[in-house]
C-alpha cells in the first residue's frame, strides 16, 4: 500500500455523520483561513479565528486520529507489520496536508510566523491522538477535548498564556506537542495490547468506545450501558415501587439508570456529578476573571449541561428502543405496563420525568451561578441590549429542547445521527456568534444569529413533530420500527 | 348470541392466530400473505433459513410489529392491544434477550417474579442450578449464550399457556437442549402448554414437535403435523422423457437435474396412495427424513 | 417397563409413532412384553425422549385399536392380557406397504427378478412363524 492509498483509506467507510463532521470541519477551517489571510481577526474581543481553526482541526483529527490508531491496532493484532507502515506513511501525508502546507501559506503571507502555525497545528492533532488512548475512566474529559481550544483563547486573551502570534508560543506550543508526545509513547503497550474483542466491554481506552460505536453502527452515540461498569451505581435502585398497577415505575426499572426510580440522594448524585464540572469551570473562569460577560459564563455552564443531559439520557433510549430489539421484545409481552394509550402514558411519563428534573437542576444550577457573579450580571443588564440576552437564553434553551427532541425520536425507533450533527453544529456557531457577540453588537451579527436560531428550531420542531405523530399512531409504545 | 370471536380473553381462543399477514420491509417482501392458527396444547415448530421471515413472524404474532395487512390474536385479543392479563399467560424468550442488563441474575428473576401469578420460585432456582447459572452475576456481563439460558429459565419459571421461542436452541449444548425439550415435550403433556418455537436445527422439530411449519421466503410452504410428514412428502425423482413442463398439482417444489431428469418434491393425502407420476417407468421415489425434505425445498 | 428401553431416532424416514409402534410389537411378540405389563406413561416416554406426548399417545392409541395393548382403569396402558387380531387384513396390509414399497424399488434398482425375493420373503415369513 502506497502512502497516497493508505491517505485515501481514511475516506473509505466514513459514516454519513463523519462525512458531516469533516465537511463541518471543512467549512470552519476554510472560514478561519479566510478570516485570517484578510487580517480581519477579532483577537481580544470575539470569536478568533485561531480559535475557528482549532476546532476545526479538533474535529478533523478526531475522527482520522480514532480511524488511524484502530487500523494500528488491528494491523498488530492481525501480524500485518507492513500496514502499521502504511497507516503510519499515510499519516504523514495526512500532516503535511492539513498543518505543513497551511503554516506554510500562513508563513508566506505574514499573518504567523511559520513555528508557530506548524505547532499549533501538530498539537491538535497529537492532541486528537492522545485523547483516544486515554483510560477509560477518562470518557468525560475525553469528551471535553473539543472546549480545551476555547479555554486555550481566553488564557491567552487574559495573557495568562501566549497567544499564537506572540514571541513565547513556539516554545510553549513545542513543549505541550512534545509532552503529548511522550504520553503517546508511553501508552504505546496499552494501545497495542489492548483488547478489541467487541462482545467484551470494548477495552481500557476511550477508542473502544469509539470501536463499539462503529461495530454497533450507531455512530455518534455511546450505547454501552455506562451503568453497570460503575459497581454501586445499580445497587441502591428501588425496586420496590415497581410492581402490577404502577406502569411508569415498572417501566423506568425496565428501562434501567438513568431512568430508574432511586432516592433523593442518589438523584442529586445522578444530577449533580455530572454537571460540577460545568460549575467548577464556569467558576473557574469567573474568578480567574477571565470572562467579564454574563452570556458567555451562562453559555459555556449551559452548553455543557445540555451535552451531559443528552449523554445521560439518549444514549440509553437509543439502545432501548433501536437496537436489536432485545428490550422492547421483552416490554411488550409484560404484564403490569398495560396495553395502548395506557403504555404509551407510562413510557412518557417514565422518560420525560427525569428529563424535566434534569433541567430543573441546571435551572438551578444556573440561578446559583449567576448569583454568585451578581456583579456582573448586574452590569450586563445595565449595558446588554434585550437581544443579546434573550439570544443568549434562546441558545440556552435551545439545548433542552434538543435533548428532548433527540429522546422523542429515539422512543420511536430513530437514532437521528445525521440531523444531530448538522443541529449541534448549527448550535456551536450560534453559541460562539453570541459568544463573540455579546460585546458589541452589530444589525449584520444579530441578523445572522436570528438566522441560526430559525435554521435550529425548524428543523427541530419538524423532527419533533414528526416523531409525536408517529408515537401518536402506533398501537403501543413497543412496537419495533423497521 | 354475541359473537364470541371479540370477547376479551375467551377461553376457548387459540393461543396464536394469525390470518392473512403481510409485511414489507423497503423492496423486500418479508411476510407474504400468513395464515396460522394454533390449536391448545400443540407444539408448533416453525422452520426456514435464514432470513425466512421466522423471527418476524413471531414478532408479529406477538404484537411486536404492525403488520402491513392482516391480523394478529392472542388468547383471541388483537395481539397489538394485548391486555396485562393475556401477558400473564404468555412467555416469551427473542433471539437475543438484553433487557435489564444492569440487574443481577437473582435481583432479575425475583422481580419479574412479581408480575406473574403463576411464577414457580422452586423450578427457577433448581433450572439455575442445573444449568450451572450464577445467581450474582450482572445480566450485562453474561456472554449471549448464558443470556439465552437465564431467560429460558424466566420464561419457564412463568408456567405460562403460551410459551414461545426464538431460536432457543442456539445457546444451549446438546445435552441442555434436549432437557428444554423434555422440558416443553413434559409441560405439553401435564398442562396442555401451547408452545411455538423456531429453528434450522431440524432433529429438535423432529422429536418434540406436533405440527411443522415450513416457512420459505415469507411464505408457509408446508404445514403438517409432524407425524404425517415423512408419509405425505417424498422426493421423486422423474426420468428426463417423464418429466413435464406444467408444474404438477402434487407438486410442491422442482429441481432440475444435470442430466435432464428433475427431483420433485411431491405430496399425498394422508392414507392415500402416491400420486399416478410416482409409477412412471423409471421414476424413483425416495422418503425423506425432515432435514433432507428441508434441504431439498429450500433450494 | 421403563420408558428409556424405547429406542428413538427422529432422523429415520420412519414417522416416531411408527418406530414406537413396531418396537413395542417386536417386544409384545418376543416375549420381552408380557400380557398385563404396564407399559410407561404417555408423559414418561415423552420426557424421557424429549417427543411429543401426542405422539406417543398416538402409538398407544394404534396398538390399542389392534388389539395389542389395552387401557386399564386408574393404571394406564398394558399388554392385553389376550392378543386378540380385531383390525381386518387389509387395514393391517397397509401399515405394511409402505415397506413393501421400498423392497421393491431396491430389487429393481439391483435388476433381481421378482421370483427369488418372493421366495426369499415367503422363507422369511415362514421363519417367523
Amino acid at each position: 500500500m502506497k502512502p497516497a492509498q493508505a491517505f485515501a483509506a481514511f475516506g473509505v467507510g466514513l459514516s454519513a455523520t463523519q462525512k458531516i463532521v469533516y465537511a463541518g470541519a471543512a467549512v470552519m477551517l476554510f472560514s478561519g483561513t479566510m478570516s485570517l489571510l484578510q487580517g480581519d481577526h477579532l483577537d481580544g474581543k470575539g470569536i478568533g479565528p485561531f480559535y475557528f481553526l482549532a476546532f476545526a482541526g479538533i474535529m478533523w483529527w478526531s475522527v482520522a486520529a480514532n480511524r488511524t490508531l484502530m487500523l494500528i491496532q488491528d494491523a498488530y493484532r492481525l501480524r500485518m507489520p507492513a500496514a502499521i507502515r502504511a497507516t503510519l506513511a499515510g499519516l504523514i501525508v495526512h500532516f503535511v496536508c492539513i498543518v505543513a502546507a497551511p503554516a506554510t501559506v500562513a508563513a508566506v503571507h505574514g499573518s504567523a510566523g511559520f513555528s508557530a502555525m506548524l505547532a499549533f497545528g501538530t498539537c491538535l492533532a497529537l492532541g486528537a491522538f492522545a485523547a483516544p488512548v486515554l483510560p477509560r475512566t477518562f470518557s468525560l474529559a475525553g469528551g471535553m477535548v473539543g472546549l480545551l481550544p476555547l479555554l486555550c483563547w481566553l488564557l491567552a486573551n487574559k495573557g495568562i498564556l501566549p497567544g499564537v502570534r506572540d514571541s513565547g508560543f513556539s516554545l510553549w506550543a513545542w513543549s505541550a506537542a512534545a509532552a503529548m508526545a511522550y504520553f503517546l509513547y508511553h501508552r504505546r503497550h496499552a494501545l497495542l495490547e489492548d483488547s478489541t474483542d467487541d462482545t467484551a466491554d470494548g477495552g481500557a481506552l476511550l477508542l473502544g468506545r469509539y470501536r463499539r460505536q462503529l461495530l454497533s453502527g450507531r455512530s455518534g452515540w455511546d450505547t454501552s450501558l455506562q451503568d453497570f461498569s460503575t459497581p454501586g451505581a445499580t445497587k441502591r435502585i428501588r425496586l420496590d415501587a415497581a410492581k402490577p398497577g404502577n406502569p411508569v415505575q415498572a417501566v423506568q426499572v425496565w428501562l434501567g439508570n438513568p431512568f430508574a426510580p432511586v432516592s433523593v440522594p442518589m438523584q442529586a448524585q445522578r444530577y449533580l456529578l455530572p454537571l460540577l464540572i460545568s460549575v467548577l469551570t464556569a467558576f473557574l473562569f469567573v474568578s480567574l476573571h477571565l470572562v467579564n460577560n454574563m452570556g458567555l459564563v451562562v453559555i459555556i455552564f449551559g452548553q455543557n449541561a445540555f451535552m451531559t443531559l443528552r449523554n445521560l439520557f439518549v444514549p440509553r433510549l437509543i439502545s432501548a428502543f433501536t437496537g436489536n430489539g432485545g428490550d422492547l421484545e421483552l416490554l411488550g409481552t409484560q404484564p403490569g405496563i398495560g396495553s395502548g394509550e395506557t403504555a404509551k402514558r407510562a413510557v412518557l411519563v417514565a422518560v420525560f420525568k427525569p428529563l424535566l428534573i434534569g433541567c430543573a437542576v441546571q435551572f438551578v444550577c444556573m440561578v446559583a451561578l449567576a448569583q454568585a457573579m451578581s456583579g456582573i450580571i448586574g452590569e450586563q443588564l445595565v449595558h446588554g441590549n434585550v437581544f443579546q440576552i434573550s439570544s443568549v437564553v434562546a441558545a440556552l434553551v435551545c439545548g433542552d429542547v434538543f435533548v428532548a427532541v433527540l429522546m422523542l425520536n429515539a422512543l420511536i425507533g430513530r437514532a437521528i445521527a445525521r440531523w444531530n450533527e448538522v443541529l449541534l453544529l448549527i448550535l456551536a456557531m450560534l453559541i460562539a456568534l453570541t459568544i463573540g457577540n455579546a460585546p458589541f453588537a452589530s444589525p449584520y451579527v444579530n441578523a445572522l444569529v436570528i438566522t441560526l436560531l430559525l435554521g435550529f428550531f425548524v428543523p427541530l420542531a419538524w423532527l419533533g413533530v414528526r416523531a409525536w405523530r408517529e408515537f401518536g399512531r402506533r398501537a403501543h409504545p413497543f412496537v419495533l420500527g423497521s | 348470541m354475541e359473537n364470541s370471536a371479540i370477547v376479551v380473553g375467551d377461553a376457548g381462543a387459540a393461543p396464536i392466530c394469525v390470518r392473512r399477514l403481510s409485511k414489507r420491509y423497503d423492496a423486500r417482501q418479508v411476510l407474504n400473505d400468513v395464515s396460522l392458527s394454533i390449536e391448545p396444547g400443540s407444539v408448533l415448530g416453525l422452520i426456514g433459513r435464514n432470513g425466512a421471515g421466522k423471527s418476524t413472524l413471531i414478532r408479529t404474532m406477538l404484537g411486536l410489529i404492525e403488520p402491513d395487512i392482516g391480523t394478529a390474536e392472542i388468547f383471541g385479543e388483537r395481539a397489538l392491544a394485548m391486555s396485562d392479563r393475556a401477558k400473564e399467560r404468555l412467555a416469551y424468550v427473542p433471539q437475543q434477550p438484553d433487557a435489564l442488563a444492569w440487574m443481577k441474575v437473582g435481583t432479575m428473576l425475583d422481580y419479574v417474579a412479581r408480575f406473574y401469578p403463576t411464577w414457580d420460585a422452586d423450578f427457577a432456582r433448581n433450572m439455575l442450578d442445573r444449568w450451572q447459572l450464577p445467581r450474582d452475576a450482572l445480566l450485562g456481563k453474561l456472554s449471549p449464550g448464558e443470556r439465552q439460558r437465564i431467560d429460558l429459565v424466566r420464561a419457564l419459571a412463568i408456567r405460562p399457556q403460551l410459551l414461545v421461542l426464538d431460536e432457543p436452541a442456539a445457546a444451549l449444548d446438546p445435552a441442555a437442549r434436549r432437557e428444554l425439550l423434555a422440558e416443553i415435550a413434559v409441560r405439553a403433556a401435564d398442562a396442555g402448554t401451547t408452545v411455538l418455537f423456531s429453528t434450522h436445527i431440524v432433529s429438535d422439530l423432529e422429536r418434540v414437535a406436533s405440527r411443522i411449519v415450513f416457512l420459505h421466503q415469507g411464505r408457509v410452504l408446508l404445514d403438517a403435523p409432524a407425524d404425517e410428514i415423512k408419509e405425505r412428502f417424498a422426493r421423486l425423482i422423474v426420468p428426463k422423457d417423464a418429466v413435464t413442463s406444467d408444474k404438477l398439482a402434487v407438486e410442491l417444489h422442482r429441481r432440475k437435474l444435470s442430466d435432464g431428469s428433475a427431483a420433485l418434491v411431491i405430496e399425498r393425502q394422508p392414507g392415500a396412495d402416491w400420486p399416478e407420476i410416482a409409477y412412471v417407468p423409471g421414476a424413483r421415489l425416495e422418503i425423506l427424513g425432515l432435514e433432507d425434505l428441508f434441504v431439498e425445498v429450500a433450494q | 417397563m421403563d420408558a428409556s428401553l424405547l429406542l428413538i431416532q427422529p432422523a429415520a424416514p420412519e414417522p416416531i409413532y411408527r418406530q414406537i409402534v413396531g418396537q413395542l410389537r417386536r417386544m409384545i411378540a418376543s416375549g420381552q412384553l408380557a400380557p398385563g405389563d404396564l407399559l410407561p406413561s404417555v408423559r414418561d416416554v415423552a420426557g424421557q425422549h424429549a417427543i411429543n406426548p401426542m405422539t406417543v399417545s398416538r402409538a398407544y392409541s394404534l396398538l390399542e385399536s389392534e388389539g395389542a395393548l389395552e387401557r386399564l382403569r386408574g393404571k394406564g396402558m398394558a399388554v392385553a392380557a389376550t392378543h386378540r387380531r380385531i383390525q381386518p387384513e387389509d387395514k393391517r396390509m397397509q401399515l405394511i406397504d409402505l415397506h413393501l414399497r421400498e423392497l421393491a424399488r431396491q430389487a429393481r434398482e439391483l435388476e433381481l427378478p421378482s421370483e427369488p425375493i418372493l421366495r426369499r420373503l415367503g422363507e422369511l415369513l415362514e421363519d417367523q412363524e
